[in-house]
Parts: structure tokens; C-alpha cells; sequence
């Protein structure tokens, strides 16, 4: 065999190794790859069904069952971690026979600095492209955006590729596990993951306060999310008008359309919501509401005493009790004559 | 284009495809320029003009250089060529420093005066095309090489695009035979070349981009961290700054040996250096040797007739290093890197010249010991002089230290597992690997087994633990 020959044959041998190993540690550290997993929440009753687009921050925020069962009928949901409007708008359409709309916004979500990790996986090539021509998007922006797509493209190949904060945080846990199985405990969860409808008590995750945690720990999170955050932090792009278009959907259809606006931990507001931000994403949600008549709008952002650090279990999700506070408050806000369709 | 995107894979497969299509020689050369200037504007736009001036008055410069003999004319000939590129560097990448510096000044006198600031843009890659063209001048003027005959090759040379934004900084004579007698790449250089690339690639996104975050928090607040957290984030500064530059090197180097040239080596394993000498023929090699050849040992023959040798010779080495700080950057942080470097490269000529230890060379357990002490020593050196290097401000590098040396328990700590890991790692292979290896070229060169096997361990690397998005290469900003 040639020099070359041998070279290639070296090589070829070589990404198979590195894709079984890639396969093998996404197993061990069971890495989520499947971009969207469909949910059904609550009890089928007397009304049609409602369509829930939400990430982690509501998913971990509100007990949808209970919701669900408050407004007798089931919601249909996709969970997808870090999902945006922007994924989120490709499902409203599994969902024909909905009657309700929620949309679940935050500070930390609607960023247009932090993309979803399933976005290639999840929205065609062409709608993105269109898309950001549509917005003329800068160079930087697009190019963080369609890298995303050879990324999902090799992650067929190699499952961890692009993951390794993750993965090292993961690994870290689950060797945590282990020690603690050898030691004869119980094993954790491994970190958060989206658990549409599940009650939350048996979650440890969940069961932590961020005001607990060392400053340290603290100061880690937020490097770990610094890196995932690409470009300048703003609320007014392809998110926003993703929401728009969901809304305007759900108006056509004649659906009840609520946008639910989650709180967000302190640490994480002082460290990346600056005043200005802050005032822009206010302009943002009444934007949201000016533009389609008759959408809800319900702040539990702004509901006294829920978004203080003893009700979030990291940075952005809420743990049992801030869960329990959040559903409560939205319930009561479903049940308010203003929120009555 | 940064080295690790994907647009800069898909421009370089195209690039590496098309020129093997065309036939060595005119065609394959202006297709090369062509795709150094759209690498160049990926860029900067305006500042290709810029590059280009460089390369064709440099060009022309030294063709008359060439034709003449009368010592005056080619004086004046070089006289015009170094205000030309000096200037044109000076006015870029000082001009700020300097009013800053004036204005200060004149306030400290009490004459009121700024603050003056031109809105200026830092035309990538300057500092570097500008040392490889002036090397070129100068040794077309001492009339080491002759004067290159094509404009078509010089500019190729200064704008090569693997070496263009952060070197290795190749002189002439080293690639300029290489375009005029191209060589396609042969089965073994492309292999090589892979290995660089890989092997470049797993040092900055595993490593450096890996650590790069907690390092810019830590630098960017030091009054905030207790002393522990301050030594950790120093050391892994090193080796972020290690494994991102001399990636980058390789990367360059891969890239090259790909279409089929060969660039020197720019880092041999340094922080495995017994002294200061010899880091600096370990580290950044190809601006040592440059500001060795084109300022040390000049300023060595203009001060020969200085009676103090050792004297003459420190005082060369501290000016040679002040300027070298100077190049990094416009600022006194660069400065004091280069005066510390300076100083130590002087201590280590006055310890070798005094030679207080030479009666215990004979002892069986000497060389050990002292070379664990001299690698330690040498290694803080380096460690401390990097803090002013990185430290925005002078001001936060006195705070960082202050702080680090007291290894006050006052402040936070952040033990960041990925600098413990990075730390571990790197200073590890430096302390156990033979220093003069070269995996990069000695992977191609094994059997299948091993070579199968040491692909698969990086690719492995870069699949499980690589960066998810990779940060600007920092010898950009230079």
C-alpha cells in the first residue's frame, strides 16, 4: 500500500475510534441528543387542548399538570433544552386543534445571545437562511448561527462534539454518583434536564437554593454561561419576531394566546442584565402585546417576594419552591376576570 | 477567519484543491496571492491597501538596492524603507500610546494639555509582516540574499496567509527559494501537516479556550480573589498563553506544510528551560532569533569597543527586550514584561560569567537538584513576567501580585477543575518528555499501530473536550 493509502487508512481507522469513543461517553453521561421530545400533560377533559412552548425555565418553573388540570385539558408540549421561539414555532403547528397558546419568555431565554443547541436539528437550513436575510443580520451573528448546522451535521458522527462544558460537568456528577453508589446511598439526578408534568419532590436538583451556594460555585455558573453567550446581549431580533409570528398564529386561529414572563435569578440579572437591557426587553414585551390584540400577558417576574434567590435552584431554574409559588401565581392570574377568555 | 472555523476548513480545502489542480509555478503563485488577500479581507477591508504598500515599495526599494553598489544610495535606499515601515508601525500601533504618554507628561508639569486620542484601527497582522519585510530589506542590504526579482513572489511573501496574522515570522531566505523552486507536497508533508493541524488545534480548543474564561475573570477583578485562586489563574495564564499561541504556530505550520512549504518551528517545549537563555530559544523562536539578528547583535558591534563586556552585553540584552515588550503592545504592562526579561537574561549572563556553583558540578546529585531548582526558577520568572503581559493596567498587575504573594485568604476562591487539569497537563508533559521532541513530525514517521493510535487520541480530544466556540487566537491583537 501506498504512503498515501496507508495515511488515509490510518486516518479512516482513527474517526472510527474517536466516534465510538464520542458514542460511548454521550452513553455514559447519557447526553441528551434528540433535539425534541414530545410531552402530553395532564388529563384529556371537556375543553381542546392547549400547545405549551417553553425550555427548561418554564418547564422547571410552573407544575403544567396542575395548570393543565386547572383549565381542564391537556397541553401538548415539546421538550427542547434551551428552546426559543424560534424551535419552538416549527411545533405550534403539530398542535391544529389547540385553543390556548402559552409562551413561556424570560430574560435569559429570549436573549439573542444564547442560541438553542437543537436549533440546526430543528429548523431547516432554508428558513434560517431566509430568516436572517430577512433581518440583515450582521456577519458575526449569521456565522454563529449556520455554524450550527455542520456542528449538528458531525454530531451524527460524533454525539459529543461542541459539548464538553457539559460533558465535563456531567462527568463530574456522575462520578459524584458513583461514589456515593460504592458508599451504599442513593444516586442524584446528574443536573437539570426538562421534566414537563413531574412532580418535583424527588428531584435533589431541584431541592437546592441558590442563596446556599458558595460565591464560588456562583462565579462558576456564570463563566460557564458567559461562554455560551455569543455576541452583544439584546432582546430585539430573530426571537422577538419568532414570537410575533407565533402569536399572530395562535390570533388567526382564533387560540387564546398568554405570554408567561418568568423571573430570573439575582446573580444572573446583575451580571448580564444591565439597566438599559433591562428597559429594552420591557419595550420588547409591550411591542409583543401591541402586536397582537388580545394577548395576555402574565409577569410572574414582577409578582412580589417569587424571583428572590431561595426560590431558584441555579442561576435560572426555580427549585420546588419557587415551583410551587410560580404555578400558584399563575393559576391565580388564569382565574382573574382580565385573563377570563 | 479564525484558523478554527469552519469557514476558514471550507477556504482552505478549496484553496489546498485548487492549487494542486494548476501547474507549479505562475499560475499556482498568483492563485496563492489571490487567496492570502481574500484571507487578509476577511479582515480588515481598508488595511489590505495597507499590506500591499508594504510589499511592493519594499519590493521596489530593494530592486534598486539590487542595481546598485554605491554604499550612499543604498544607505539612503534602506533609510527610506525602515521610516517607511517603522513609520507606518509606529503611527498604527503607538501613535495613542504616545499622546497618552505626552499628555501625562505635560499635566505632571502642569501645562494642561489632552486627553488626545486619534480614532485609529490596528491593521491586523502589522507587527508581523512588518519584521518579516524589514528582515528582508536588511538582508537585502547587507547583501545576505539578492534582491527578490518578482513582485508577484514578494508580495506572496509578506502576505502568505498560514503565517500572515500571527507568524511564525519566516525570513526571506527561508521562503522565497521555496516559491521560486516550488515543491508540490509529498505524501509524507501532507501527513505532517495533518499532525501539525491536529496537534495545534487540541492545544487551543481543549486547552487554552478551555481555561480562557475563568483566566479573563480572575485577571479581569484580581482584588477579588484570595492568593491561592491568583498563583492558579498565573500559572494557567501560562499555559493558556502557550498552548494558544504555539497552536496557532502549529496550525500555520500544518497549513503551509499542506501547499507544500516548510516554516521553522516557533516554541520547543519551553517551560521545560533550565534558564532564561534558554526559554527564549524555546519560545517564540522565530522573534527571538529576529530581534537576536536585527537589533542585539548589531547594537553588540556599534557598543564593541566598551571595555565591560558583561556590561556591554546586559545593557543590549535590556534594550533588545524592552523593545521586544514594546512590539507586543502598546502599553507599559509590555514593557515591564520585556524590562523583567531583560533583566533576567542579564543575571543569567552575570550567574554563568561568576560561576558560584562550579565546585559542586562534580557531585553525583547536582544536575538533578539543580536543574529541578533552575526549571523552577526560571519557570517564575516567566509565570510573574506574564502577569504584567496580561494585567490590563500596571495598577491590576501590582494588585495581582500584592495579593498572590501574601496568598491572602481574603477573597474568593475559584479553583477552577479546568485550569487544575490544564495546569497538571501541560507542566507534566514538559517536565517528563524529552525536550527536543517533535510529535508532530514524529507521528507521521511510526508504524500503523501507534499512528493510528495517537490520530485517534486527538481526535478524541477535540470530539470529547474541544471548545465550543473557539476565542480569538491572543497574538492577534500584536
Amino acid at each position: 500500500m501506498s504512503r498515501s493509502g496507508r495515511f488515509l487508512l490510518a486516518l479512516l481507522v482513527a474517526v472510527a475510534i474517536a466516534a465510538v469513543g464520542s458514542h460511548g461517553v454521550a452513553a455514559w453521561l447519557k447526553v441528551k441528543t434528540r433535539a425534541a421530545e414530545p410531552f402530553t400533560l395532564g388529563q384529556p377533559g371537556s375543553n381542546p387542548p392547549a400547545f405549551l412552548a417553553a425550555s427548561s425555565v418554564g418547564g422547571y418553573g410552573i407544575l403544567w399538570d396542575q395548570i393543565a388540570g386547572s383549565l381542564d385539558a391537556q397541553i401538548k408540549t415539546w421538550g427542547i433544552a434551551g428552546g426559543t421561539p424560534i424551535e419552538f414555532e416549527q411545533f405550534q403547528k403539530l398542535v391544529p386543534d389547540a385553543k390556548t397558546t402559552f409562551i413561556v419568555v424570560s430574560t435569559y431565554d429570549l436573549d439573542e445571545s444564547l442560541h438553542c443547541d437543537f436549533r440546526a436539528a430543528i429548523v431547516p437550513l432554508g428558513q434560517t437562511i431566509a430568516a436572517l436575510k430577512d433581518e440583515q443580520a450582521d456577519w458575526n451573528y449569521a456565522e454563529s448561527v449556520l455554524s450550527q448546522y455542520p456542528l449538528t451535521w458531525l454530531r451524527t458522527l460524533f454525539p459529543t462534539l461542541g459539548r464538553s462544558r457539559g460533558l465535563m460537568g456531567a462527568a463530574r456528577l456522575r462520578l459524584q454518583e458513583l461514589v456515593r453508589k460504592s458508599a451504599g446511598a442513593t444516586g442524584g439526578p446528574v443536573g437539570p434536564a426538562i421534566k414537563f408534568g413531574k412532580g418535583a419532590a424527588d428531584d435533589q436538583y431541584t431541592e437546592q437554593r441558590l442563596s446556599d451556594w458558595p460565591p464560588a460555585e456562583v462565579l462558576n455558573k456564570l463563566v460557564a454561561m458567559q461562554v455560551d453567550f455569543q455576541g452583544a446581549h439584546s432582546f430585539a431580533g430573530p426571537k422577538t419576531r419568532a414570537l410575533e409570528r407565533m402569536l399572530d398564529y395562535a390570533h388567526a386561529r382564533g387560540e387564546r394566546a398568554i405570554v408567561v414572563v418568568m423571573p430570573i435569578s439575582g446573580p444572573y440579572t446583575r451580571e448580564f442584565v444591565a439597566p438599559e437591557l433591562a428597559r429594552q426587553f420591557e419595550a420588547t414585551l409591550a411591542r409583543v402585546q401591541g402586536h397582537v390584540p388580545g394577548t395576555e400577558l402574565v409577569r410572574l417576574d414582577l409578582v412580589p417576594g417569587l424571583g428572590v434567590d431561595e426560590h431558584f435552584c441555579d442561576l435560572v431554574h426555580m427549585n420546588v419552591v419557587g415551583q410551587k409559588l410560580a404555578t400558584e401565581a399563575l393559576a391565580a392570574q388564569l382565574r382573574a376576570p382580565a385573563h377570563q377568555p | 477567519m479564525n484558523f478554527t472555523s469552519y469557514e476558514f476548513i471550507l477556504f482552505f480545502a478549496a484553496v489546498l484543491l485548487i492549487s494542486r489542480g494548476l501547474r507549479p509555478g505562475g499560475a499556482e503563485k498568483w492563485f496563492l496571492l489571490a487567496a492570502s488577500c481574500v484571507f487578509y479581507l476577511s479582515w480588515s477591508v481598508p488595511c489590505l491597501l495597507l499590506i500591499l504598500f508594504t510589499a511592493v515599495s519594499d519590493y521596489f526599494l530593494t530592486q534598486r538596492m539590487g542595481r546598485t553598489t554605491e554604499a550612499g544610495a543604498r544607505r539612503r535606499l534602506l533609510l527610506a524603507s525602515l521610516v517607511c515601515n517603522l513609520g507606518l508601525l509606529g503611527f498604527f500601533k503607538y501613535a495613542n500610546f504616545f499622546l497618552e504618554n505626552l499628555c501625562a507628561a505635560l499635566n505632571l508639569a502642569g501645562v494642561h494639555a489632552g486627553p488626545w486620542h486619534l480614532d485609529l484601527i490596528l491593521p491586523p497582522a502589522i507587527s508581523f509582516y512588518t519584521f518579516a519585510s524589514l528582515s528582508y530589506v536588511l538582508d537585502v542590504y547587507y547583501e545576505r540574499i539578492p534582491a527578490c526579482a518578482s513582485v508577484r513572489d514578494y508580495a506572496l511573501f509578506i502576505t502568505f496567509f498560514p503565517k500572515l496574522l500571527s507568524g511564525p515570522i519566516v525570513r526571506a531566505r527561508e521562503l522565497l527559494p521555496q516559491f521560486q523552486q516550488r515543491m508540490r507536497a509529498s505524501a509524507e508533508d501532507v501527513e505532517i501537516g495533518v499532525s501539525y493541524f491536529l496537534i495545534g488545534a487540541v492545544k487551543k480548543l481543549v486547552i487554552a479556550d478551555q481555561v480562557a474564561p475563568h483566566i479573563n475573570l480572575v485577571f479581569g477583578a484580581p482584588g477579588q480573589y484570595d492568593g491561592l485562586t491568583l498563583v492558579l489563574s498565573a500559572l494557567g495564564y501560562a499555559v493558556q498563553i502557550y498552548c494558544d499561541f504555539s497552536g496557532y504556530t502549529d496550525m500555520a505550520i500544518g497549513c503551509g506544510r499542506l501547499l507544500g512549504f516548510k516554516f521553522p518551528d516557533n516554541f520547543k517545549m519551553p517551560y521545560s528551560s533550565e534558564n532564561i537563555t534558554e526559554f527564549w530559544r524555546r519560545w517564540h523562536i522565530t522573534l527571538s532569533q529576529w530581534f537576536r539578528d536585527y537589533l542585539f547583535l548589531p547594537l553588540e558591534i556599534a557598543t564593541r569597543n566598551n571595555p565591560s563586556a558583561l556590561l556591554r552585553v546586559s545593557l543590549n540584552m535590556m534594550i533588545t527586550m524592552l523593545l521586544c515588550g514594546l512590539w507586543h503592545g502598546a502599553s507599559w504592562t509590555f514593557v515591564i514584561w520585556g524590562g523583567i526579561h531583560g533583566a533576567a537574561l542579564a543575571g543569567h549572563k552575570l550567574w554563568t560569567t561568576w560561576n558560584p556553583l562550579a565546585a559542586l558540578k562534580n557531585r553525583r546529585w547536582f544536575p538533578w537538584c539543580w536543574g529541578a531548582v533552575a526549571r523552577a526558577l526560571t519557570l517564575g520568572v516567566v509565570v510573574l513576567s506574564l502577569v504584567f503581559f496580561r494585567a490590563p493596567s500596571v495598577h491590576a498587575a501590582a494588585v495581582f501580585l500584592g495579593r498572590a504573594f501574601t496568598l491572602t485568604h481574603d477573597g474568593t476562591r475559584l479553583l477552577s477543575p479546568y485550569i487544575l487539569m490544564a495546569v497538571g497537563s501541560v507542566f507534566l508533559v514538559h517536565l517528563l518528555v524529552r525536550k527536543d521532541r517533535n510529535f508532530a513530525e514524529e507521528l507521521p514517521r511510526m508504524s500503523l499501530v501507534p499512528r493510528v493510535a495517537g490520530y485517534a487520541g486527538l481526535f478524541r480530544l477535540l470530539v470529547v473536550l474541544g471548545a465550543t466556540d473557539s476565542a480569538p487566537f491572543i497574538y492577534f491583537q500584536f
